[in-house]
């Protein structure tokens, strides 16, 4: 058992170094501004996390990224790329929208309800066109769920501009949904509200499926070999359907809390890249829910409290942005070592130049 | 003087220790015999005096003055040639083609194509190779390949030549032809290293043998007068059993009757071409063949992952043509593929994830979508004890840690442990230590002491000498003889793996007596 702790820290340690990087170069570019990193990250921390109503609106920034970023890491547990999670967090968000206005006079409990399994259908029905390419004709699943995205954001905002937009508004977004498909709000003075119970419902399921269930073996079967897995008899093409189906609902879900618990309508291209950013936070967790609701929660205080930070500081908010944009780039270092050993070769060349 | 030194080497790699304060003295003029287990370090040996790879410490003298590979061609600037196990090619190529590639002789910016196939030609007569130039390399056999890949070092000037598992591609008749040819260089001044676990080449042709073990150096003895007992002793470190014992057995009905099977590969070939077979109760059967003729398409369709084209696989009379692995291995088919860590395990997960695969789904296992983890780790830690698998105290230690023998019982302790009906093992020895080979083949002659059918492809033909009660032998995708293995020998079963089949046989005559 020892040697799996060892792993586990390792990991948690390999999830930490882009973060701290990260904010070490954000720490330099803070000083450039002529400010000082202390006071701008403890003022982050602060505003993110120092009073209950801060940790509260920490959690409502974190909730849909919970979602998508688990959405995600089922997709490439198993080595399937789903890039879609964005488009069919769109398709789930509008289906969810036009059941809560549409419905009437449904008790608030049902509608909701109704509103959560019909906005995961479609976001499932979405996911299920890329992964049937796959299972079956072996088509690329990383190129047609990216270009699906483009289909998924236009045919939405195409939706909300014309067919359904509400009468009189001077954006693209439709009418309001009715109170009784509304997540109600969890606290007063906050905006977090019941999406954040069915998110943390979701990452308790999906720990459940991962860790503890037979699909969730395969699914880590055929994430490390493809070729193993269809020779035991994991049926590898009927399983990438389920493997992207769950992922797809996953994704719907995360729009569906969106508009019944934020937003209470559609509005056109609302997600500040929730997928994108929930596919960094897949990477950042390691494909695990438990690293991924942390993952979630740490993006969160900084969505949280780059206002706080600019507000006392003075620095501006986009360096969050920044900050996130570096996780990236550094996790891609992280990534490139797995795959091609770039460190190691980087030191051989090092040391054959000292030997030289 | 030696003209090979090797003092003190190491190579690491990370925290491994592949070769470990080795020496080693190879004599100018002498055939030298490195022998070693799979994984002993021999192919990393010798890609250190080639330089492939380069020593973490320690010291190569070739003739006396100290090298620092950077690369192959100063090792061939400095007279030493390989030839490795898998050729290094172009097959649409002519033979001269070959040899000269990179080295182009070259008159403005046209090459002399007249003048490199006299050159070509000119080293072949010198050496007295059985060669033609001209010829394409897609259409010699694969001993004459081997050939080209010898003038290619030798066209060069090479004095050193190293050659690794050179017969592991070869019949038994190429393999002889090839000892010939070293010992025929050997009198022409050169020094031959041969890397090799085959006791009866190295006894044929080796002046000297060097044993190495675990990456370390265990001893240098003449070939004159120590017996392959001693010799595998060495390798081994501990006394082996070459013999195992077979009981005579009843055959029973046939479990498994093959009919005509064809198959064609995705650009339409043809690669399994009228395929009979079939397999008894209490009967072994081998496949015997040089590599590459089709064994592994037969083992594909006989475990679900090849799509025939026509023909029929009958397992107790009932058709399953076209069943998935699942539905095989739950009519009690256990299946050992070829790759042992493409199909056959899955590298980075731990033993006991290995150990279950396949069968996880059965009621044993999982309970309503739920994995049982108790009865997995109860049933993982009973199958190391009864396979042997050591170093496995922990099972949830990654299988692609375990030594390539402990591997391949992980996956012949899964394919066994449900009692198969019918057990089908592709290469089952390929890369395994001699300790496991022994014990490997005691569980499959077990399996037929109870009466269970067994299939055994393997491209040693000792292997399947020892084993088998009936052998088929494939050639170019075809089943070119069927022989009782009491009544035949390795030559003749050799003649047919080079496609010779003396009299006019015919496929469909030679079915059950």
């Amino acid at each position: 058992m020892k040697r799996r702790k060892n792993n586990w820290l390792k990991s948690i340690f390999s999830s930490l170094i882009p973060v701290l990087l990260a904010f070490a170069v954000g720490s330099i570019l803070i000083m450039i501004g002529g400010y000082s990193p202390i006071e701008a990250y403890s003022s982050l921390f602060i505003g993110a996390l120092s009073n209950q109503n801060a940790i509260m609106n920490t959690l409502f920034a974190s909730t849909p990224l919970i979602l998508t970023g688990l959405a995600t890491a089922i997709a490439f547990k198993a080595n399937i790329y789903n890039m879609g999670v964005e488009g069919q967090l769109y398709l789930g968000a509008f289906a969810a929208a036009y059941l809560g206005f549409t419905l009437q006079g449904m008790p608030p409990f049902l509608h909701v309800a109704i509103c959560l399994v019909g906005g995961a259908f479609v976001g499932m029905m979405f996911a299920l066109v890329p992964a049937i390419l796959k299972a079956f004709w072996n088509v690329n699943e990383m190129v047609v769920t990216l270009m699906l995205n483009y289909a998924a954001i236009l045919f939405t905002t195409y939706l909300a501009s014309f067919p359904f937009k509400a009468p009189g508004a001077s954006n693209a977004t439709t009418v309001d949904i009715m109170p009784s498909a509304e997540l109600p709000r969890l606290f007063t003075g906050s905006q977090l509200n019941g999406g954040f119970i069915v998110a943390i419902g979701v990452f308790v399921l999906v720990w459940i499926l991962m860790k503890k269930m037979k699909l969730g073996y395969e699914m880590n079967s055929i994430g490390r070999n493809n070729e193993f897995s269809e020779y035991v008899g994991m049926g590898v093409a009927k399983k990438i359907i389920l493997i992207m189906s769950i992922s797809g609902i996953v994704a719907g879900l995360a729009g569906v809390g969106e508009v019944l618990g934020t937003h209470r309508r559609f509005v056109a291209e609302f997600s500040p890249d929730y997928g994108w950013t929930g596919l960094t936070i897949a990477l950042l967790g390691k494909h695990n829910p438990v690293g991924v609701l942390a993952g979630a929660l740490l993006f969160g205080i900084l969505k949280n409290g780059g206002s706080s930070m600019e507000l006392m500081v003075g620095v501006p908010r986009s360096l969050i942005d920044v900050i996130q944009g570096l996780i990236i780039l550094f996790l891609a270092v992280d990534f490139l070592n797995n795959q091609i050993g770039l460190t190691t070769k980087l030191k051989e060349r090092f040391n054959r130049r000292k030997v030289a | 003087m030696s003209t090979i030194k090797v003092v003190n080497l190491t190579k690491k790699f990370g925290d491994f220790v592949a070769i470990d304060g080795m020496n080693l003295e190879v004599n100018k003029g002498e055939i030298h015999a490195i022998c070693g287990e799979n994984g002993a370090g021999k192919s990393t040996l010798m890609n250190m005096l080639f330089g492939l790879l380069k020593p973490s410490s320690g010291q190569i003298f070739i003739n006396g003055i100290e090298m620092h590979f950077q690369s192959p061609k100063e090792a061939i600037a400095q007279g030493i040639g390989m030839v490795h196990q898998h050729f290094k090619l172009v097959p649409s190529f002519t033979v001269y083609e070959n040899v000269l590639l990179g080295e182009e002789i070259v008159k403005g910016f046209k090459i002399q194509r007249n003048t490199e196939y006299k050159e070509v030609q000119k080293t072949i007569d010198h050496y007295k190779f059985d060669l033609d130039a001209n010829a394409k390399v897609q259409d010699i056999s694969v001993g004459a390949q081997q050939r080209v890949e010898i003038i290619k070092m030798l066209h060069r000037n090479v004095d050193i030549l190293i050659l690794d598992e050179p017969s592991a591609v070869l019949t038994p008749q190429e393999t002889d032809e090839l000892l010939d040819n070293l010992i025929a260089l050997k009198k022409l001044g050169k020094t031959i290293i041969i890397i090799t676990h085959k006791l009866d080449e190295v006894k044929k042709c080796a002046d000297r043998i060097t044993v190495i073990r675990r990456g370390k150096y265990i001893g240098t003895v003449n070939n004159e007068g120590v017996t392959q007992q001693e010799i595998a002793r060495m390798m081994v470190g501990r006394d082996v059993n070459l013999d195992l014992q077979k009981v005579e057995i009843e055959r029973g009905k046939p479990i498994l009757t093959i009919e005509n099977v064809n198959a064609y590969n995705d650009i339409g070939a043809q690669i399994l071409h009228d395929i009979s077979m079939n397999v008894h109760e209490g009967e072994i059967v081998g496949i015997a063949g040089v590599e590459g003729n089709g064994q592994s398409y037969l083992m594909n369709a006989l475990s679900g992952m090849l799509k025939i084209h026509s023909g029929e696989i009958l397992y107790q009379n009932e058709s399953i043509k076209g069943l998935n692995p699942r539905q095989l291995r739950d009519k009690g088919i256990g299946l050992v593929p070829e790759d042992r860590y493409l199909h056959g395990l899955n590298k980075t997960m731990s033993i006991k994830e290995n150990i279950i695969a396949g069968y996880h789904w059965r009621p044993l296992f999982s309970k309503l979508g739920f994995l049982l983890n108790k009865e997995q780790d109860k049933h993982a830690s009973k199958l190391a004890k009864q396979f042997d698998i050591r170093n496995s105290e922990n099972m949830d230690i990654e299988v692609g840690s375990l030594s390539g023998g402990n591997a391949q019982k992980v996956v012949i302790a899964r394919e066994m442990s449900m009692d198969p009906l019918l057990l089908i093992l592709s290469q089952p020895t390929r890369g395994v230590d001699i300790g496991s080979i022994e014990f490997i083949h005691q569980q499959v002659l077990n399996s037929r002491k109870k009466k269970k059918a067994v299939i055994v492809i393997s491209s040693e033909l000792s292997e399947i000498m020892t084993l088998s009660d009936r052998i088929y032998v494939m050639y170019k995708g075809r089943i070119i003889g069927e022989r009782v293995t009491k009544e035949t020998t390795k030559e003749e079963i050799g003649v047919l793996m080079a496609g010779i089949t003396g009299e006019e046989e015919k496929p469909h005559e030679e079915k059950e007596e």
